[in-house]
């Protein structure tokens, strides 16, 4: 499965559980939605890197610092 | 030696530390581009640190306690927004620290100029901009109320001007490099007071830990209980609205006084750590609110403080700092307070700053009416007047701040919630996505700021439920413009971003 998805997945199931959380109150929603959205955001990072958008970056950056 | 005393001692070992990094960021500012961005100077936990600390501010060591104080568990949707906060970031900061470092953006309407290639959209984002001198005047509300409880200073106009010339001083010295000192080591003691008034006020307040504070409270008003998903009598905290506030703290935290940290960080490699931990962070912060719903618990029917915190809901948490602690840990404790607001407030003075003399007078005016002047001597000249303006936004922060009004967050969020509703979701989208076109982002600049400006005038609404329809309005002309409008030149975002990343 691509990066990308695998981010929207991870979001569509965070979602699904803050609003089943919700249901029993709100400090149950913040216990479930503050540790479930933190996973979240891990998977996106480890998505970004993945797609190597940051290293490919750097190596343009060199690159353009080279010519100069 | 009593509370008032120690407050004094730390007070000023505080204030030397903040005079100290204001010179060391004085001895880095050479240049306007250093003055106003720092461009990729600091690593990740300077940034992540003077990250939190610029979003965390009178709001969240004062008025999110008194919410919590107020109106119980369900204002718990204020502190959910704030992993929302870090969401946002992560969103955005991949894109952002592409294009400054590769086109040399100064300033987040700056970089929103040259991503979309578009003078207009740099005027309409620095616009928006100036409507942050409300969230200032909030932290000079804030600012106001702590020198008078704890320092025992008679006024609280005093208190105020004491703090506008003590942030003014640094933030004119070295910019944005003294607020990311200053600030980091601001967000560090914020960090240990945070945690302190979990453990102290939510978790030990009352034997039984959390669930006999939700039974004290209960006991007060059972719509202030943890059962309750939303409040059934505080509007701003009815399902809506709620939701509303919760999803503006993640795309409100793509303020400029944040966002532009992003161009600061020194390396890409250092992204992943520093929106890891920002996180990480604004988690941390959330116990703040749980601190609030603990003193309620403690002191809601207390005979003297249960009526005078009825009225004035924003001191509960220094009413309980000051009470209730050693004066020791006590004048540490609004330390903690106090660096809370001032690290928001001097990144404020410089966004506001630098919107006017940086991105509409150097960048647009300027140019065009000093058509003999080099690029460099119009830097210097930008670069003085940033520094009047500086002053002169403090005063200008102070009068909006005499009288303080009832709940300080009203005010912060109608400062913040212009920016949040019109440029933050540009931000993400354009960071994000390619595909993201000038057209659709003027629309959605235009339509949603127009929109949320008349909810909260014409129509008198609140601004949180009013932030929740600018965003709807937002980003669903994104939505709807974007796929009718050509993209922008792919020589143009190959310029920005690179060409597509590699397989």
């Amino acid at each position: 499965m691509k990066p990308g998805y695998v981010v929207v997945v991870a979001a569509v199931i965070a979602l699904i559980l803050s609003i089943v959380a919700a249901l029993y109150g709100s400090f149950a929603a913040y216990m479930v939605m503050i540790p479930s959205w933190f996973i979240v955001i891990l998977i996106f990072v480890w998505a970004m890197e993945k797609m190597g958008r940051s290293k490919y970056v750097e190596e343009k950056i060199e690159e353009r610092g080279e010519k100069r | 030696m009593s509370l008032t005393m120690m407050s004094w001692i730390f007070f000023l070992i505080y204030i030397g530390a903040l005079v100290y990094l204001g010179w060391l960021g004085q001895r880095k500012t050479k240049t306007l581009t250093d003055f106003v961005a720092a461009k990729q100077s600091y690593g990740w936990w300077w940034l992540s640190l003077a990250t939190m600390a610029q979003w965390c501010s009178a709001a969240a060591f004062m008025g999110q306690p008194g919410l919590g104080y107020n109106i119980g568990f369900p204002a718990l949707w204020y502190v959910i927004g704030y992993i929302f906060s870090g969401f946002a970031w992560a969103l955005s900061i991949y894109g952002m620290w592409q294009a400054g470092a590769r086109t040399g953006a100064r300033s987040t309407p700056n970089y929103l100029g040259i991503r979309f290639n578009s003078k207009a959209i740099q005027l309409i984002a620095a616009l928006v901009t100036l409507m942050m001198i409300f969230y200032v005047a909030a932290q000079f509300v804030g600012l106001g109320w702590v020198f008078m409880v704890a320092l025992n200073i008679p006024s609280y106009l005093i208190g105020c001007i004491i703090a506008a010339f003590i942030t003014a001083g640094y933030i004119c010295a070295g910019g944005t490099h003294s607020d990311i000192l200053t600030d980091a080591l601001q967000g560090f003691v914020m960090v240990i007071v945070a945690l302190i008034a979990l453990f102290t006020a939510f978790l030990l307040v009352v034997k039984g830990g959390p669930a006999a504070v939700n039974a004290s409270i209960t006991a007060q008003n059972p719509a202030i209980g943890w059962h309750n998903t939303f409040s059934s009598f505080a509007p701003s905290f009815m399902p809506w609205a709620a939701v509303s506030i919760c999803v503006a703290l993640g795309f409100g935290a793509l303020s400029p006084q944040m966002s532009k940290n992003f161009l600061a960080l020194r390396s890409s490699a250092d992204i992943k750590k520093m929106v890891i931990f920002s996180a990480i962070l604004m988690i941390i912060m959330s116990f703040m609110m749980l601190a609030g719903i603990g003193i309620r618990a403690l002191y809601g029917t207390h005979p003297e403080l249960g009526p005078l915190l009825a009225k004035q809901p924003d001191q509960a948490i220094i009413q309980f700092f000051t009470r209730e602690f050693h004066p020791i840990l006590g004048a540490f404790l609004v330390v903690g307070i106090l660096c809370a607001i001032m690290s928001t407030a001097d990144g404020l003075y410089l966004v506001i700053s630098t919107a006017i003399t940086t991105d509409i007078y150097r960048d647009m005016i300027a140019p065009k009416i000093h058509k003999n002047i080099t690029p460099e001597a119009l830097d210097r000249r930008a670069l003085i007047l940033n520094r009047i303006m500086v002053v002169v936004i403090a005063v200008v922060s102070l009068w909006i701040a005499t009288p303080p009004p009832k709940f300080l967050t009203v005010l912060l969020w109608t400062g913040l919630g212009g920016f949040t509703v019109a440029i933050s979701p540009s931000l993400i989208l354009g960071a994000l996505f390619r595909r993201t076109t000038r057209v659709a982002t003027l629309a959605s600049m235009i339509g949603s700021i127009a929109v949320y400006i008349y909810l909260i005038t014409i129509g008198g609404m609140h601004p949180f439920p009013a932030i929740g329809y600018g965003l709807i309005v937002s980003l669903g002309l994104h939505l709807i413009v974007n796929p009718l409008t050509k993209p922008e030149p792919e020589e143009h975002l190959n310029r920005i971003f690179g060409k597509i990343s590699p397989k």
